[in-house]
């Protein structure tokens, strides 16, 4: 349990097998609401920070796209 | 036996815990009482010996919306042969409901329940929207589907066929 | 142990599948507009289309073209007795087309059980620079999806050809990203990200000149930049629903690099529905803070090791706001040609404000003052 791939799998299996699972599929309402999504329009996003990275000095950080009602 | 074994059987054993709540295969389908749009009471009860489709739906669910009719259509084909679906839907707005409905070519002919507190979706535990559970004449679960796809169609006819096949 | 252990968590990702949606298939057409006062003005047009292959497989193609239209930086060339290049016939300090700039992308995104993957390519070409990329993702959600961790790859390959300079020059470029969202109440979701990137090669901008004053005369060089880079960022975002009708979205992102350049960003982006949820009403702020290179300067004798004129590199702020509409096509009356309950009809327009202790090394404001306008339209096929 010392050795640090132990850890990192410790976590990955405590995370997913507990999760935070305090909202149930049924709940997502709000959540899956156009407004309530990250970059609902990635495009869009890319538009927007490509004009930013010729001006700044600084890229990344700003995400993944997610969010949603979880649907199957 | 070592610490770390211990440790592994307490993982497994919460791990088989948290994944075992959701209705499965082969239980006996939970009962439910609600009510439809017109107040009008529903109770799974009530369709004893029948072979029942309950979808748990959404208008703000896209998978959801590609199963209506789908559902609608499988419902016109087997109604008159001991077929019924319950559709249960979760929306907390009547309105968003309705507009989706009205929508639809065919409107759905089956029993629908409004049930905006979400007070049946827990006793079954769903994993996703929607889940499609198929309810053998027993009362038991015999097949149920999370989420909706396409080819999921005929995975439904072949099912449904089974069922009403049986005594 | 780590065996066991390893086994446990493959057996829980495949206990987790449900299946996934693919996102809606779709046509989007934009026009975008930007200008500012050192008199740059782009004009950038993109048209996208994404296309389901069986239920599991979605392509996506897209292609976009930049048209730069600007007080030419080449016209210090005239005057550059280090290089024997000459400048382009066309452009310069006039309205003509200055910089053509194409570019295209393919991809292709996979559903597999609860899990997504997704390869795409990108190829922007240019007179004077071209650019290939590979961006590889794995998105998978689990615990009911409620959480969702995200780990991506992006490599480019960029060669630099510039018409004044007589060399050819690679840029390479190394990304790692990973984000992990979570749903935490009915109305509250956050995500984290980390972020990695790895530059090598020509980091400088060729077209850029440094000028070093020698008595009554000026000698002009070409900047110097390292040519490997490190860069980290760490961002947090969240997401919340304020009522039925309205969220509002915060967002902090810290970067560093081995350049030394530091920032911090902050942004705050509110969105609200109107008249009955068919219009979207979005307001945002976004400001950014930032510490210099640590090899940037105002002043150059040419005997440093490093020579760099290119603002980004200099320690600023800058402030950028928002608002955007989004116009759901059953908002028009049906009789309306603009109706039509599969298109959403977008606008924007974006203020942004730049501001560099060390002014600009081509406009000499120190003040950068821009606009952005975008219009387009998004049809659900």
């Amino acid at each position: 349990m010392k050795n640090k791939p132990t850890k990192v799998l410790l976590l990955l299996v405590l995370s997913t097998t507990f999760g935070c699972a305090t909202v149930q599929p049924w709940e997502r309402e709000s959540l899956s609401d156009p407004i309530m999504i990250f970059d609902e329009n990635p495009i869009d996003k890319g538009i927007l920070e490509h004009h930013l990275d010729y001006r700044e000095g600084s890229v990344g950080g700003t995400g993944g796209q997610s969010g949603g009602c979880g649907c199957g | 036996m070592t610490k770390q074994n211990i440790f592994s059987i307490l993982i497994f054993t919460f791990f088989i815990f948290t994944n075992s709540f959701a209705q499965k295969v082969g239980e006996k389908a939970p009962n439910f009482i609600g009510t439809n749009f017109e107040e009008q009471e529903i109770k799974l009860e009530d369709f004893k010996d029948k072979v029942v489709l309950i979808d748990f739906w959404a208008s703000w669910c896209s998978p959801c919306r590609k199963e209506m009719p789908f559902l609608v259509e499988l419902h016109e084909k087997f109604k008159d042969k001991n077929f019924e679906i319950i559709a249960i839907n979760i929306d907390q707005k009547e309105s968003k409901a309705k507009s989706f409905l009205k929508k639809l070519e065919t409107k759905p002919s089956f029993p629908m329940i409004w049930d905006k507190d979400s007070k049946i979706p827990p006793k079954y535990e769903l994993e996703t929207m929607p889940t499609t559970y198929l309810i053998g004449k027993n009362g038991n679960i015999r097949f149920i589907h999370k989420g909706f796809k396409d080819s999921y169609k005929e995975e439904f006819l072949k099912e449904l066929e089974v069922l009403l096949n049986e005594k | 142990m780590v065996r066991i252990l390893t086994l446990f968590f493959l057996l829980n990702l495949v206990s987790i599948s449900t299946s996934q949606e693919l996102s809606d298939e779709e046509i989007q057409a934009n026009f975008n507009a930007y200008f500012d006062n050192s008199r740059v003005g782009i004009v950038y047009p993109s048209v996208s289309l994404t296309k389901n292959v069986g239920e599991n497989t979605s392509v996506t193609g897209r292609y976009l073209v930049d048209v730069i239209s600007a007080a030419s930086m080449k016209s210090h060339f005239e005057v550059d007795g280090v290089t024997s290049a000459t400048s382009k016939d066309e452009g310069g300090g006039d309205n003509t087309p200055d910089e053509v700039r194409h570019e295209m992308g393919i991809g292709v995104t996979q559903i597999l059980g609860s899990s997504t993957f997704s390869l795409n390519g990108l190829y922007s070409t240019e007179h004077d620079y071209t650019s290939k990329t590979l961006a590889l993702s794995y998105a998978i959600p689990f615990a009911k999806k409620n959480s969702t961790i995200q780990v991506g790859l992006v490599r480019s390959w960029d060669k630099v050809f510039p018409q004044v300079r007589s060399w050819k020059r690679d840029k390479d470029v190394t990304t790692f990203s990973g984000s992990f969202s979570q749903i935490l109440s009915k109305r509250l979701i956050a995500q984290f990200d980390v972020w990695y990137s790895k530059n090598k090669g020509m980091l400088s901008d060729s077209y850029q000149v440094v000028e070093i004053l020698e008595g009554n005369s000026a000698k002009f060089l070409e900047p110097k930049h390292p040519n490997e880079r490190s860069r980290k960022a760490f961002g947090i975002r969240t997401n919340y629903k304020l009522t039925d009708i309205s969220s509002v979205q915060i967002g902090y992102r810290y970067y560093w690099d081995d350049w030394k350049v530091k920032s911090n960003t902050i942004n705050v982006f509110y969105q609200r529905y109107l008249s009955n949820e068919k219009i979207i009403l979005g307001l945002g702020v976004r400001s950014y803070f930032q510490s210099k290179a640590e090899f940037f300067s105002g002043n150059y004798t040419g005997n440093e090791e490093f020579l760099a004129v290119d603002s980004k590199l200099s320690s600023q702020f800058s402030l950028e706001y928002q608002v955007k509409m989004i116009l759901d096509g059953a908002y028009f009356s049906e009789n309306s040609f603009l109706y039509n309950e599969k298109i959403q009809y977008n606008a924007k327009f974006n203020f942004y404000h730049r501001k560099t202790d060390i002014a600009d090394w081509h406009s000499n404001y120190k003040n950068l003052y821009a606009y952005i306008i975008s219009f387009g339209l998004r049809y659900k096929i």
